[in-house]
């Protein structure tokens, strides 16, 4: 898919580890997981919002709309 | 109805159309070992046959007729294609409602597992609605074929046999095999397989909530 998450940047700059934001935003670590590889159709905007939170950063820190990229 | 008790009802019935068609089958294969005559029952419809007048008991006055123009015959047939028509009866007849009970004792289950919109169910519902519509047409078939396959070796003195739909001359007396044919099985199997229609795009829907996070 042409959307790329960039979740791991950006708990890489807030050193935060994966099962934390997972805690913290109250999904479990198998849906992070999926979203952070792209593996999911779609994210709800609840979701998202936890997240931007949680990480303290924009939506478009987190996605990024690549077009030549392939699964 | 409780989920529990509805499996459980079907299972009865599953079991109910075991044992018949085993008996069927049972019956079929003494009457085969011991050379007997295999023996029907057919309905009849008797034109012409005596009517009598219904009248007001205080006027005396007609109000109407009763006639009774509708019978069984019982035939006593042997040969080798009668004998393979009943089989096929009993076998498809007997199959086809076990699987429609299985297949609908799976969708009971699934629904009352919390989880309807699976291709399982999907699967079941189609099979049910094809089956619905096989046994339809397969009495259809029964109702056509067997008058064919006796007719012509049956005669009543007096009267003239014939299929459902013929006309018999002014003053003759005919009677005709009665052909109950019903629709009911066919409109059912079609809105079954309308609503496994409904059930896939449930699915759908289903597995691409599961793909949002």
């Amino acid at each position: 898919m042409a959307m790329i998450v960039n979740i791991d940047v950006m708990l890489a700059k807030r050193k935060m580890s994966v099962t934390a934001l997972a805690e913290e935003i109250g999904i479990s670590l198998t849906n992070l997981s999926l979203l952070k590889t792209g593996k999911v159709k779609g994210v709800r905007f609840a979701t998202l919002e936890a997240i931007c939170k949680a990480l303290d950063c924009q939506p478009g820190d987190l996605l990024e709309y690549r077009p030549d990229a392939v699964d | 109805m409780k989920h529990r008790a509805l499996e459980h009802l079907l299972s009865l019935g599953i079991g109910l159309v075991a044992i018949g068609m085993a008996a069927g089958l049972g019956f079929f294969l003494i009457a085969a070992l011991n050379g007997d005559a295999v023996q029907t029952t057919l309905p009849l419809a008797i034109d012409g046959a005596a009517r009598h007048a219904v009248t007001m008991r205080d006027t005396g006055a007609a109000v109407g007729a009763v006639a009774g123009d509708h019978g069984t015959m019982q035939v006593t047939a042997g040969g080798a294609l009668y004998r393979f028509g009943q089989l096929l009866d009993i076998v498809l007849s007997g199959g086809l409602l076990i699987v429609i009970l299985h297949r609908l004792r799976r969708v009971v289950a699934a629904i009352a597992g919390g989880h309807p919109f699976e291709h399982g169910t999907v699967a079941a519902l189609r099979m049910i609605g094809w089956a619905l519509i096989a046994l339809n047409l397969w009495n259809w078939v029964r109702i056509l074929v067997l008058p064919l396959l006796l007719l012509p070796h049956l005669s009543v003195e007096g009267w003239r046999l014939a299929p459902a739909i013929a006309r018999g001359a002014p003053g003759e007396h005919l009677m005709r095999i009665d052909a109950h044919v019903s629709i009911v099985p066919l409109l059912v199997g079609l809105v079954v397989l309308v609503l496994a229609e409904a059930f896939r795009a449930g699915q759908a829907l289903r597995e691409d909530n599961e793909a949002i996070v």
